[in-house]
C-alpha cells in the first residue's frame, strides 16, 4: 500500500458540455504516482474518455489557470488537492 | 454599387411624414462595409453633441451589411446607431430577427427614422412603399403583444417587425426594441423611440439580393454548414448558458451586485438545469443551422407558464448577481423584461443594486414600494423589474440608468457597475485583467463585445496570465477591432469562425457576394470604424477619465472563491490603459490625435 507521500490525488471536473462526453460525469479523483505531471492526466483522459486535452475544441484549466499558461506546460508536475477543470470553447454570451 | 448592397437608405420623418430615399455611396462603403461603420458615419454626419436623447432631434439609424440576408447562413444581423437614453453618448447596437434581411429584400440598405410623430404611430414597409399606421389603439401594450399586433394588422406573417414595451412608452432608459423576439438590447433605444412616438415598425420584401458569384456563395455555405454542425453542436444543445458553470468555477460569475463572484448555488441555474427542465425548443434566427436560441417554459410552481429565451448574460445578471437561484425564476424575470420592453442586463445590474442598498440599510421598504428587495428573494427580483418599467418607487430613479442613479445619488457610486452609464454584463474583471480594459474602452460604455471578449484568449492562448497586464492592450484592441468588423458584415458572430472572420480574416465569402476584394482590407476598415466611433465619443465630451473602471472593481477585494483576494487597482488598470492609447494612437487624455485621424482617412472622410 503506498503512503501519503508516494502518491498525489488530483480532482478532474467536468463542467457544462463536457459532461456530454463523460456520459454525465461531474468529476473524478484521480490518485497518481508522486512527481506525475499534467501529461499523465491528460494520457488518462484520452484513455477513459478518448478526450484530447489540451486541444481546439475544449478549454482546460489547472487551479483556475490555462494548461497552457503554466510555465511547466504538460510537465507541470502535479500536487495533492490540485482541481482541474475542462469545459466547452467560451465564445461570449 | 457593388454587389450585395441595395445602394438605397430610406428615410422617415416622423414629423413631417415625408420620406426620401438616398444613394448609399460606394467610396463609403469600401472604406467602411457596411453596417455599424456605416451607421457611425451617419450619426457623425447628423447627431451633434448638444442634440437631446429623447428629443425629436435624435435619429435612429437601423443599417444592414452586405451579407444581411443573402443565402449563407444566420445572415440576419443588422445595426443601429442613436444617441442613448442609458449613457447619453453614442450608441451603436447589433441584432438578429428577420428585419434586416426583410429590409433589404425590400430594396434598402438603411432606414433613417428622425422627427417626431404627433400620436402614437406605427410603420409599415412593403417593397418600397411606406405607410404611417395610428398606433393608439395599442397604447400599454407589451413588446411582445405588439408584434403580434402589427403581422395581423399587416397581414403578412413572415415579415419582419420590431417593436417597444409599455417602458419604451414611459421613456424608461434601459428599454430595448424587440425585433422578431431577438433584441437592440443595450443603451436604452427603446426609449428613442417611445420619444418619438413610435410603437413599431414592419418590413415584408420580395426583392432578390444580387451576388457577384451565386455559385461560390453556394459552396461557402455548404462547407460551414458541415463546420458549424461540429464546431457549434454544444452551441446547439446547450446555447450561450453553457457558460455560466465554467465561468463560476473561474471565479468570474457576478454574485449579489458583484460583492463577490462565485456563486455558490450555481448548479440550480446552469445549462444542465436549463436543458433538464425548461428547455421546449430551439431557436433559429434567419438562415441559421445552428439554432443557439433556447425557449424556456416553467411548467410547475409559482412561476408556471412563464417562458422565454434564455441567454448567458440574462441568467448571469438576474440569477446570481441578484442571488437567485431559482432558474424558473429567472425565466419569468427574463419574460417580465421582454414583455414590458427593458434590457435584461441592465434590469440585473438595476435590482441588484436595489437589493445591496436595501441589505445595506440605505433604503426601506417605503422606497421599494413595499417589496422586501433582500438578495435571492425572487418576488423582490420581479416585483423590482416592475417598479422600472412603470417608474415607481425607486424604479422611477433607477429608470434613469445608472448615470441617472449617479448624477442623483453620488453616495451610492461605489455600488454601481458601470463604465459611461452602461451597466457591466456578467463577467467580473478582477478574475482576467484583459475584461477590465473591455469594459473602460468599448465605444458604447462596459460592454463585452464591443469592447472585444478576451477571456478564451486570456485563459487559452499560453501567451497571457489571466492576472497580468502584458499583452492585454494589443488583445483588448485586437477583439474590438474584430468585432467592428464583423458588426459591420452583417452576419452573426456565433457562425463567423466558419467563413474566417477572425483577427486576421481569411476566406472568399465577401468577394463572393460583393465582387469586391474586401477581406484583405478588414482589419484597416475596422481600426477606422473603431477610431470614427472614438472620435464620435471624444466631440461628446469623453475622455480618459471615462474611461475608469468603478469603484469595486479597482478598490475593493474578492471576499471569496477561486480568485479571493483579487482585484484590478486604478495602478495596475492604468498601465493598459497607457498602452491602449498608444497602440490606437490617442493621446494621454483618450483623445484621437490628428496623426491617427490622417492614418485611417477620417480627416478626408469627415471633412
Amino acid at each position: 500500500m503506498n503512503g501519503p507521500s508516494a502518491t498525489v490525488t488530483v480532482r478532474i471536473r467536468y463542467l457544462s458540455a463536457i459532461r456530454e462526453k463523460t456520459g454525465g460525469r461531474r468529476q473524478d479523483e484521480l490518485s497518481l504516482p508522486h512527481g506525475s505531471t499534467l501529461l499523465s492526466v491528460a494520457d488518462w483522459l484520452q484513455k477513459s474518455y478518448s478526450m484530447s486535452v489540451p486541444g481546439p475544441s475544449l478549454m482546460s484549466t489547472i487551479n483556475g489557470y490555462g494548461w497552457n499558461q503554466v510555465p511547466g506546460g504538460l510537465a507541470t508536475e502535479l500536487h495533492e488537492g490540485d482541481e482541474i477543470a475542462l469545459f466547452p470553447l467560451l465564445s461570449g454570451g | 454599387m457593388l454587389k450585395g448592397y441595395c445602394g438605397k437608405v430610406l428615410r422617415v420623418n416622423l414629423s413631417t411624414r415625408a420620406t426620401s430615399v438616398e444613394n448609399l455611396k460606394e467610396d463609403e462603403v469600401k472604406i467602411l462595409l457596411g453596417g455599424r461603420g456605416i451607421a457611425a458615419k451617419y450619426y457623425y454626419d447628423e447627431i451633434g453633441p448638444g442634440v437631446d436623447e429623447l428629443g425629436p432631434d435624435n435619429k435612429i439609424f437601423f443599417m444592414t451589411g452586405p451579407l444581411t440576408g443573402t443565402p449563407l447562413v444566420s445572415t440576419t444581423k443588422f445595426q443601429l446607431a442613436t444617441k442613448s437614453p442609458e449613457t447619453r453618448m453614442y450608441l451603436c447596437s447589433n441584432c438578429g430577427g428577420d428585419f434586416g434581411p426583410q429590409l433589404k429584400q425590400a430594396g434598402f440598405d438603411g432606414l433613417i427614422i428622425e422627427g417626431k410623430a404627433a400620436e402614437l404611430t406605427w410603420l409599415s414597409l412593403k417593397d418600397g412603399a411606406l405607410e404611417f399606421h395610428d398606433a393608439r389603439p395599442w397604447k400599454g401594450y407589451t413588446s411582445v403583444k405588439t408584434l403580434g399586433a402589427l403581422r395581423e394588422a399587416f397581414g403578412e406573417k413572415k415579415a419582419g417587425a420590431m417593436s417597444i414595451g409599455p417602458a419604451g412608452e414611459r421613456l424608461v432608459r434601459m428599454s430595448y426594441i424587440n425585433v422578431d423576439d431577438r433584441a437592440f438590447g443595450r443603451g436604452g433605444p427603446g426609449a428613442v423611440m417611445g420619444s418619438k412616438n413610435l410603437k413599431g415598425i414592419i418590413v415584408k420584401g420580395s426583392g432578390d439580393i444580387s451576388l457577384a458569384d451565386a455559385e461560390k456563395v453556394a459552396a461557402i455555405r455548404k462547407a460551414a454548414v458541415v463546420e458549424l454542425k461540429t464546431s457549434r453542436a454544444n452551441h446547439t444543445k446547450f446555447g450561450t448558458p453553457q457558460y455560466v458553470e465554467p465561468l463560476n468555477t473561474l471565479g468570474c460569475m457576478p454574485t449579489r451586485n458583484f460583492q463577490t463572484a462565485y456563486f455558490e448555488d450555481c448548479d440550480k441555474v446552469d445549462a444542465h438545469e436549463m436543458v433538464a427542465h425548461y428547455v421546449k425548443k430551439n431557436y433559429a434566427c434567419y438562415r441559421c443551422t445552428v439554432a443557439c436560441g433556447k425557449m424556456c417554459e416553467v411548467t410547475e410552481g409559482p412561476y408556471k407558464g412563464a417562458h422565454a429565451r434564455t441567454e448567458f448574460e440574462t441568467v448571469g445578471l438576474l440569477g446570481p448577481d441578484c442571488g437567485i437561484s431559482d432558474f424558473a425564476a429567472i425565466v419569468k424575470g427574463n419574460q417580465l423584461c421582454d414583455e414590458l420592453g427593458i434590457d435584461t442586463m441592465s434590469a440585473g445590474n438595476a435590482v441588484a443594486l436595489t437589493m445591496e442598498l436595501f441589505e445595506k440599510g440605505l433604503i426601506t421598504k417605503q422606497d421599494t414600494m413595499g417589496i422586501d428587495a433582500r438578495f435571492g428573494n425572487p418576488d423582490a427580483l420581479l416585483g423590482i423589474i416592475e417598479l422600472i418599467a412603470a417608474r415607481q418607487g425607486i424604479g422611477d430613479l433607477l429608470a434613469e440608468g445608472m448615470y441617472g442613479v449617479k448624477k442623483a445619488r453620488p453616495e451610492w457610486k461605489r455600488f454601481i457597475l458601470d463604465v459611461k452609464g452602461m451597466p457591466f454584463a456578467a463577467y467580473d474583471p478582477r478574475g482576467f485583467t484583459g475584461n477590465g480594459l473591455t469594459n473602460g474602452t468599448s465605444n458604447r460604455g462596459a460592454c463585452h463585445n464591443v469592447g472585444g471578449w478576451t477571456i478564451r484568449a486570456e485563459l487559452q492562448s499560453g501567451k497571457y496570465d489571466r492576472y497580468a497586464l502584458e499583452g492585454k492592450a494589443a488583445l483588448v484592441k485586437a477583439a474590438q477591432d474584430s468585432r467592428a468588423y464583423v458588426d459591420s458584415i452583417g452576419m452573426c458572430t456565433v457562425v463567423r469562425g466558419a467563413f474566417g472572420f477572425s483577427e486576421a480574416p481569411t476566406g472568399e465569402v465577401l468577394e463572393a457576394v460583393t465582387g469586391y476584394a474586401f477581406t484583405p482590407k478588414l482589419m484597416e476598415i475596422a481600426q477606422r470604424i473603431y477610431c470614427l466611433e472614438r472620435v464620435i465619443l471624444n466631440r461628446e465630451g469623453i475622455r480618459r477619465r471615462d474611461d475608469l473602471l468603478p469603484e469595486r472593481i479597482t478598490k475593493e477585494t474578492l471576499p471569496s472563491g477561486p480568485t479571493k483576494g483579487r482585484i484590478l487597482t486604478d495602478a495596475m488598470y492604468d498601465v493598459m490603459l497607457k498602452d491602449y492609447y498608444g497602440l490606437r494612437g490617442w493621446d494621454a487624455d483618450g483623445v484621437v490625435t490628428e496623426e491617427t485621424k490622417s492614418k485611417w482617412g477620417l480627416k478626408e472622410l469627415l471633412a
